[in-house]
């Protein structure tokens, strides 16, 4: 049939362009990382918090900054960002405990859009609209990522790790305490404990993993701007969709690889012209945001618990 | 003091924020894609003052239309608890936000539009602002039909147990404020220059307005923009502080708001002294 030689077609595409595969495969990793620290905060958390994609883009700026203004590695910056990053999570922290359900998300929404006003703004910091560019792949000092398959391993390292440890948390007893907390915080505070330490962890854990994603990202593709902003927008969107299905790790790691395969096809072989390639993803992940939470939001109206 | 800097922005920022009370009002819906709305109507405006009323600007137009009603029947109709319908209209709206903006950036690029040979000055700025004070005072002060959607918002069951059709007054009231959409598009091509880029900044005045009103006093909305506009520019425009931020302070105030008072935030129930 005609859509089997199609899809024959599309994928020999890919898996014959190396660098093609190159890249998918090093925005996969940095794709899931950013995936799982939103699907971590939406199970515990139960509520959407705009900041956090703020502070990915923080962590890709910080990345940016760090090379080209102080040149330094990305290890510092990680550093660099998480510590700044960890005193704007605890502002989040205090909205959170003024704050609940709706009012919560607008107002992660009112600072993310301060964080984005900002990046636009800061001519002197962020290169105004003009965005950020001459980063070199820097880990520390002379250290440096020289070709694609240098990068490659460095972010399969680190999404490796990070499953890792994700895995390891799962097990542990303070897991299993937030995630309690995030379904019967009630109860959490019946026993006398003290939800507020284990908030603290919890942004920590996902502060750092923004970060860490957010480096990667300006990392990868060497240039940041304020149209950036709208890529974690589109994670945590898409994440929506798959995160009420409550996905294993395997298919989360298939529901990234889906995507990144997706974003990275229409630019390399250029569907539509260069310079319209980026507004044409996002229309295409923006007809999959309403599909998807339309029919998320429809299944929950089914009798299924969403929140 | 400039007063056409005043008055305009004001019918912009006072026009969005009214659209979005009123569509929190009778629909518990957050429109957070009137921004982009706007935006593409405008877009539409352009191209058919430049370019006439070819097909594809009839399609265009016909598109918008039916899919803003089409958004608002899926969201009020597929998802009667409100408590899912706040949350899923943000995550939608977003979603519509994101569509309309890069829609017009593929076929327009972020370039800025306006309209030449049209202007409009202070005198029927000023016009236009007392004539609008006077409509929402009037629709949702002391009509009947500002009576009757004030009970539609609060007691619909009762308003629709009157024989009156609830759903045919919200479509009228939604047609109503596509077309006041329409409008302020029109009004930011003739009076200044439209970027996409800018949707989303637009959206936020309005609704930092909206909220500063406490969204159930949208008769008041018009004079509280004013207030903003003028401390806005009194605090950037005559450069006391950099021009460039002038959108964080209705960020800055929303954050203020939600600290110390949320619940004036898509309440009700009047805020007691």
């Amino acid at each position: 049939m005609w859509w089997t030689h199609l899809t024959y077609f599309i994928l020999m595409r890919t898996t014959m362009n190396i660098q093609f595969l190159f890249h998918m495969i090093s925005l996969w990793c940095i794709f899931y990382i950013l995936t799982t620290w939103a699907r971590i905060f939406l199970n515990l958390r139960w509520s959407i918090d705009f900041s956090y994609l703020g502070i990915v883009i923080f962590g890709a700026y910080a990345w940016a900054l760090c090379n080209t203004q102080w040149g330094r590695g990305i290890f510092a910056s990680v550093a660099f960002a998480f510590v700044l990053s960890l005193v704007f999570t605890f502002v989040v922290l205090y909205l959170s405990t003024k704050l609940e359900w709706l009012y919560f998300t607008i107002g992660t929404l009112t600072l993310y859009m301060l964080l984005y006003q900002l990046s636009y703004n800061a001519e002197s910091l962020t290169g105004w609209a003009f965005g950020l560019t001459w980063m070199t792949r820097e880990l520390w000092r002379w250290l440096t990522l020289a070709s694609p398959l240098q990068f490659l391993l460095f972010a399969l390292s680190c999404a490796l790790l990070v499953v890792c440890c994700l895995m390891y948390f799962k097990k542990t007893y303070v897991y299993k305490v937030l995630q309690w907390w995030g379904e019967r915080h009630m109860v959490i505070k019946s026993l006398w404990t003290s939800v507020s330490r284990y908030k603290l962890l919890m942004i920590c854990i996902t502060t750092f993993l923004a970060v860490l994603g957010g480096n990667l990202y300006s990392f990868f593709i060497q240039f940041i701007d304020p149209n950036s902003f709208w890529l974690p927008m589109l994670v945590l969107l898409l994440v929506l969709l798959f995160w009420w299905y409550k996905l294993s790790e395997f298919w989360t790691l298939c529901f990234c690889l889906l995507v990144v395969w997706l974003y990275e096809y229409l630019r390399f072989f250029k569907v539509v012209d260069a310079s319209q390639i980026g507004y044409f993803r996002e229309i295409v992940f923006a007809i999959l945001i309403l599909m998807s939470s339309f029919w998320i939001f429809k299944r929950q109206k089914q009798g299924v618990r969403w929140f | 003091m400039d007063l056409w800097y005043i008055l305009f922005n004001t019918l912009v920022y006072g026009g969005l924020a009214f659209v979005f009370a009123t569509f929190y009002a009778y629909s518990k819906i957050q429109h957070l894609g009137i921004g982009a709305i706007m935006m593409f109507c405008g877009y539409i405006i352009y191209h058919m003052s430049v370019y006439g009323l070819t097909w594809q600007t009839f399609l265009l137009a016909v598109g918008i239309i039916v899919s803003y009603i089409a958004v608002t029947y899926l969201l009020i109709h597929y998802f009667p608890d409100e408590k899912t319908r706040d949350l899923l209209s943000i995550v939608f709206t977003l979603g519509i936000s994101l569509l309309l903006d890069n829609v017009i950036a593929f076929i327009y690029w972020p370039s800025s539009i306006g309209i030449e040979g049209v202007e409009i000055w202070v005198v029927p700025l000023l016009l236009i602002f007392v004539l609008c004070n006077i409509v929402v005072l009037y629709l949702f002060g002391s009509s009947m039909f500002g009576k009757v959607m004030k009970g539609v918002h609060e007691q619909h069951h009762v308003i629709g147990s009157l024989w009156i059709s609830v759903p045919r007054l919200q479509y009228r009231t939604f047609f109503f404020l596509f077309f006041v959409l329409a409008l302020l598009a029109w009004l930011v091509l003739v009076e200044t220059q439209m970027r996409a880029t800018d949707s989303f900044f637009y959206l936020i005045k309005g609704i930092g307005i909206a909220i500063l009103v406490w969204f159930w006093q949208k008769q008041w909305i018009f004079i509280w923009a004013l207030a903003y506009v003028v401390l806005e520019y009194i605090m950037f425009v005559t450069r006391w502080l950099p021009i460039v931020y002038k959108e964080t302070l209705i960020l800055l105030l929303v954050l203020l708001v939600l600290l110390w008072k949320p619940q004036w935030l898509f309440s009700w129930n009047k805020r007691s002294v």
